[in-house]
């Protein structure tokens, strides 16, 4: 290779020798200390080779008196480029111009464009021209962090904007602030949720409707979903309230006494993975046991941040039949009622159960005061308010 | 006889400086790389050339490299390199006085 530049750098010929013995050429050669290459025999009388123009100057006149016949085929390496850029200045000098101005222009933006292409519009062009980044802007006089500062203040529509100057192109990145909800859309009623006395009441927003010691049933009013100024004009809100109130109800629940149980399962299979990133490798085959008949105990354990290795364990899935005991049935039956009356109603004031069994089943059902939230707003407002309004 | 003396010398000088007789008494050094090609160390020049043959002289000797799509890489005054499928090389010692 570095002979190769080397004898590019120097120049070379390729030359062919006709003579009935073409190898004094070589012989020539080799006494005047010159070097050649790619020596091809082409025909018995013909030979191809290579060799360094200077050399070639000094040796050519010799090759009449040794009989032999050259024909200088190509020219090649940089003294003949020079020569040739030599004859034409214009593209001497217009080379290492145009590859100056090629580096002075990267220094200037000449692309602004955002990063989805179409978003942005003229208001944005003519708020990037005022914080400075424009086509012909110096890329390395722009304050990034002071423009995009600037231009959310321009802007008020967008919540975030990036500017990314990537040579000669600034890539403009913008996320949309959310919309607000016109107010007409959340605007609701408060309503009962269901039968109760209310005990305790506060408006928040909107018309109250009702007051402590008001017996409301399901679907009531408890506050107007609008407000009025002194001029009696109404606006729309979102009502909000407060509102305590105790509530009577009876609740139900049963179940199956003949209940199914797990039972202790011998291991089925035990697959391993592993784990490089994300990327699973599979160690075991996968198992053949329909889902469904198995429990499966993962263990994880990480050999290193990018590295963990996974065991999944099949257990058999045993089940066997047993008749619960009516204490069970009604512990059982009692914890969920009180979770249901507890999410539903509020705090319990006062409770009765009745527990009682029909066949295999167990039924319990508990009737209780209790004290809690009561409202809930109306969505369907605009069409209740119009009515009402009208 | 004179070139037998001289020759012992070479041998003797070589031994002593513990370097390869060629280099002492200018002998061709010819280093085969694997059959494909052969490099050859203060020729006297090509007495013959073709894809199938190339006779190369040397002090002494004449070095013939037999093979298939032989050719020369390159040659200088010094060296030579000689490139393609080398099947056989010979050595042909050179008469007295030649």
């Amino acid at each position: 290779m570095i002979r190769k530049l080397w004898n590019y750098l120097a120049g070379y010929v390729e030359l062919r020798v006709r003579s009935a013995w073409p190898e004094r050429l070589l012989n020539l050669a080799a006494r005047g200390g010159a070097a050649v290459w790619d020596v091809r025999r082409e025909d018995a009388e013909t030979l191809r080779l290579s060799m360094r123009m200077n050399q070639w100057e000094r040796l050519a006149p010799r090759l009449a008196d040794a009989g032999l016949a050259a024909e200088v085929l190509r020219r090649r390496g940089f003294p003949v480029l020079r020569s040739r850029l030599e004859a034409r200045p214009v593209l001497l000098f217009g080379l290492p111009v145009g590859l100056a101005c090629l580096c002075v222009a990267s220094l200037f933006i000449w692309d602004v464009r955002p990063e989805i292409p179409g978003e942005g519009n003229a208001e944005l062009a003519a708020a990037l021209r005022q914080v400075g980044i424009h086509a012909g802007a110096y890329a390395k006089g722009i304050d990034v962090q002071q423009a995009q500062n600037e231009l959310l203040l321009l802007l008020p529509e967008y919540k975030w904007i990036a500017a990314n100057i990537r040579g000669s192109r600034a890539v403009i990145s913008l996320r949309r602030a959310d919309p607000g909800a016109p107010p007409e859309a959340e605007a609701a009623d408060l309503v009962a949720e269901r039968d109760g006395l209310i005990t305790g009441f506060a408006a928040l927003a909107g018309t109250p409707a009702v007051k402590p010691g008001d017996t409301v049933r399901a679907g009531d009013i408890l506050v107007w979903g609008y407000e009025e100024n002194a001029a009696g004009e109404r606006r729309p809100v979102q009502a909000a309230a407060w509102c305590k109130a105790r509530s009577w109800a009876t609740l139900r629940a049963s179940t199956d006494l003949q209940v199914r149980e797990m039972g202790g399962g011998e291991v089925l299979c035990r697959k391993i993975r592993l784990f490089f990133g994300k990327n699973a490798q599979k160690i075991w085959p996968w198992s053949r046991i329909p889902a469904g008949k198995y429990d499966t105990i993962i263990n994880k354990t990480e050999i290193s941040l990018s590295l963990a290795c996974v065991t999944e364990t099949c257990l058999a899935r045993n089940t066997r039949e047993r008749r619960l005991s009516s204490e069970e049935a009604e512990a059982l039956l009692r914890t969920a009622l009180q979770r249901r009356i507890g999410r539903e109603y509020g705090e319990v004031l006062a409770e009765r159960f009745a527990y009682s069994e029909e066949g295999d089943a167990a039924v319990l059902s508990c009737t209780f005061e209790a004290e809690g939230d009561l409202g809930v707003p109306a969505p369907d407002y605009i069409k209740y308010y119009a009515s009402k309004d009208g | 006889m004179h070139r037998e003396k001289k020759h012992r010398l070479a041998s003797a000088l070589a031994a002593a400086a513990d370097v390869p007789v060629t280099v002492f008494a200018d002998l061709p050094e010819v280093v085969l790389s694997g059959g494909r090609e052969v490099r050859i160390l203060r020729h006297r020049g090509v007495t013959e050339y073709t894809p199938e043959r190339i006779v190369v002289g040397g002090k002494e000797l004449e070095v013939e490299i037999l093979g298939s799509g032989l050719h020369l890489c390159s040659l200088g005054p010094e060296s030579l390199a000689a490139s393609g499928r080398v099947e056989e090389i010979r050595l042909h010692r050179r008469e007295e006085g030649k």
